[in-house]
């Protein structure tokens, strides 16, 4: 058998040796030295890829490393040593496994990217009610923790029962399985938020600068569109997903792939807020509330950046004429929302007593 | 083996220092140089479509195990990078493994993660106070990782057989760190250039490459007169965007402000920031290359802030518009730019460097966990 030329480095210095390497019968025989590696104890550093020299080390021969360029020696190694085979990546073409990974990626990502809202909903649906009243009692609390000093529930009795026969009224429109939760807290934002479970909480601004007990059933009932369609849930959900791939990325593309996934969500969140209104409409023309105040509740906020800030609800979903006017073109409803009396109550919610 | 340690580093015939190489340099019209070539560059061989496929593998396959396979990916993609950089003909090599990666995930997770997820579970504290407890434990051991990080990679990279290593305590460099990150925080950000010049000393004075130890005479001379340049720029750059996006949620109506802040942040205070503290990155860097030697090796980096700022600017934007997936390209991008403008002064082809006995670790510890490899 003849020798192939290599360069040898034996694990305490540095300095290159030239040897000539035999396949001998039982291991790789290294001269001068009269080294024997066994075939069974060879292991390639790297994957050799076409016109790469095979770079070995042996199981007991700690830091040595030998390096032969003839491309035939690791095809003749190999014969004998099969374990390498798994590293050769020799006459394998760049091409077709680049398009085939790519497309795999594509896949896995589009797979995630629409499955997502497709699997929280049906995930949603098997929540239990109880579990899903708790997250939202939770999540009541931890929002009330948020707005710090002014977190009272305001419970002048007159007002909450005004308040009552709005909820009662719109939610006689449209079945759901939830008892609503609705409350007033006192607080200057103008502002609304849905929670899991039917929570419903609406801030003491946005009765404040209402002009009309209709633009509060509007915005009630636009809440309530999210409670039924599950959005929030559905959202916690999608987070929890996120977060999970969030994981799978980290530390390679995390801060990317978060980036992707932030605008996938609020894209989704741009079609929950579509939902809610056409539900929230629909139940105002079912219970035949004019739907024109919550259009022009939507136009004034619009027109009222300085309140974008103190809002959420706006900022993530800024109310744009066109939502104002879809919502005014599919309102049928002719009366209101409830009675002078009524009114007069709610929007004196958050008196204290005298 | 056993007379590593009595070999003496570095070639006999190293008598040129780094002037007469970069006089070598100057005068390359002139006749060749009779000695060997004593001005030496890093080979970058590694190929995109390569690196593209193993990345892509990579992240498919994290997809597909729910993120455990990641620690395989990586050790791969570090095995061909290492393979694909080649110093006076010979290629370096990685001999990490996945499963250290891996061991060291799993031993983060039980001494940082589980007892913090417990804390979750069964404390009263409210969230917000987690979140905190949280950010703090991790801002505190960020150095520690950085540290056991650095260590666990150069231990694992040898080249001509014989491998690197790192002395010295992560502890005492995570005290050290966060000292500085206090007084950095109380100082306004005016500790920073002294502080660097520390931590990169402590880092640098202790690596050793087989039985030579690197040295590293880093001075903060010089580098506060850029920094406050940096410091003003920055400082006067984040207030305008800050009033920007102040003023504008005061007086524009019906703008999308998402849209405004996307750019002001994403867009315009990248540059600034890359831009602004680039006068000064770039003096770091420069100096801490030419600070630092390795027996008889010395090594210079010919690049200029503009060029650094505008290849990182070109990075971040490569990896937004490819939402992280241009990441293989980027990180080539990097290793070629470094090859490109680093100059290794020295008799690199006739060095001999002996084994250092006892250098072995375990494994990387917290990086992995703390999410701070980006490969």
């Amino acid at each position: 058998m003849t020798g192939f030329g290599a360069r040898f480095f034996d694990g305490s210095s540095s300095a290159p040796q030239a040897a000539t390497v035999t396949l001998g019968a039982t291991g790789l025989a290294i001269a001068p030295g009269a080294q024997e590696w066994t075939y069974a104890g060879l292991r390639l550093l790297e994957e050799v890829y076409e016109g790469r020299p095979a770079r070995l080390r042996s199981l007991g021969a700690g830091d040595a490393r030998l390096v032969v360029d003839a491309p035939v020696f690791l095809s003749a190694l190999e014969a004998r040593a099969p374990q390498l085979r798994r590293y050769d990546r020799r006459g394998r073409r760049i091409g077709p496994a680049a398009a085939g990974w790519t497309a795999g990626v594509a896949a896995a990502i589009a797979a995630i990217y629409f499955g997502l809202p497709a699997a929280s909903g049906p995930i949603a649906a098997v929540i239990p009610l109880a579990w899903e009243e708790r997250l939202g009692d939770t999540a009541r609390e931890s929002f009330l923790a948020q707005l710090g000093k002014s977190r009272r529930v305001c419970e002048a009795p007159e007002g909450v029962a005004a308040l009552e026969r709005l909820t009662a009224r719109l939610s006689a429109t449209m079945p759901s399985r939830y008892a609503w939760h609705v409350d007033v807290v006192d607080s200057g934002e103008e502002n609304a938020v849905n929670l899991p479970g039917g929570y419903i909480i609406l801030l003491r601004g946005l009765i404040d600068r209402a002009k009309s007990p209709e633009a509060v059933a509007g915005v009630l009932a636009h809440e309530m569109g999210h409670g039924i369609s599950r959005h929030g849930t559905k959202s916690l959900i999608g987070n929890l997903v996120v977060q999970m791939l969030l994981t799978v990325f980290a530390g390679d593309s995390s801060r990317w792939a978060g980036t992707a996934a932030d605008v996938a969500l609020r894209s989704h969140s741009r079609d929950a807020e579509r939902e809610a209104d056409r539900l929230g409409v629909d139940m105002l023309n079912r219970a035949d509330i004019r739907a024109a105040p919550l259009a022009a509740w939507f136009r004034r906020i619009a027109a009222e950046p300085g309140q974008a800030k103190a809002n959420d609800y706006v900022s993530t979903h800024p109310p744009s004429a066109a939502r104002a006017q879809e919502v005014e073109a599919r309102g049928t409803g002719k009366g209101d929302a409830m009675s002078a009396e009524d009114w007069k109550a709610l929007r004196a919610i958050c008196a204290e007593k005298k | 083996m056993s007379n590593s340690s009595t070999e003496s580093p570095g070639g006999a015939a190293a008598a040129a220092t780094p002037m007469a190489a970069a006089g070598i340099l100057r005068e390359a019209g002139a006749a060749p140089p009779p000695m060997p070539a004593l001005v030496h560059r890093v080979a970058v061989e590694a190929r995109f479509g390569e690196l593209y496929v193993l990345f892509m593998h990579n992240l498919l396959l994290s997809i597909g195990t729910l993120s455990l396979y990641r620690f395989w990916g990586r050790a791969r993609i570090r095995r061909y990078l290492w393979s694909r950089v080649a110093l006076g003909g010979d290629a370096f090599e990685y001999a990490g493994t996945g499963r250290e990666l891996f061991r060291g995930f799993l031993a983060a997770l039980a001494i940082v993660g589980f007892p913090l997820i417990a804390l979750g579970l069964f404390s009263d504290l409210p969230g917000e106070i987690l979140i905190v407890v949280v950010f703090i434990v991790f801002w505190l051991l960020r150095h520690f990782a950085k540290f056991g990080a650095h260590r666990y990679r150069m231990s694992r990279t040898h080249w001509r057989g014989i491998g690197g290593s790192v002395d010295g305590s992560a502890v005492k460099y995570a005290l050290l760190g966060n000292a500085l990150d206090l007084l950095l925080i109380l100082s306004l950000g005016w500790t920073k250039p002294w502080g660097d010049t520390v931590l990169l000393n402590y880092r640098t004075r202790r690596i050793w490459v087989g039985t030579v130890q690197a040295r590293s005479t880093l001075r903060v001379g010089g580098l506060y007169g850029r920094f406050a340049l940096s410091w003003l720029i920055v400082g006067a750059g984040f207030g305008v965007v800050m009033y920007l996006i102040a003023e504008n949620a005061e007086t524009v109506a019906s703008f999308d402000m998402l849209f405004l802040e996307t750019v002001l942040l994403y867009l315009v205070l990248p540059v600034i920031w890359t831009l602004g503290m680039g006068i000064y990155n770039i003096a770091l860097l420069r100096n801490a290359v030419r600070a630092a030697t390795l027996g008889e090796l010395r090594f210079t980096l010919d690049v200029t802030g503009w060029q650094l700022a505008r290849f990182r600017l070109a990075n971040y934007f490569i990896l937004i518009g490819t939402v992280g997936l241009g990441l293989s390209y980027v990180l080539l991008r990097q290793v070629r730019f470094a090859a490109r403008h680093l100059t290794i002064l020295g008799p690199v082809e006739s060095i001999v460097l002996a084994q250092r006995e006892g250098r072995r670790i375990r494994s990387e510890g917290l990086a992995q966990y703390l999410g701070l490899d980006n490969f």
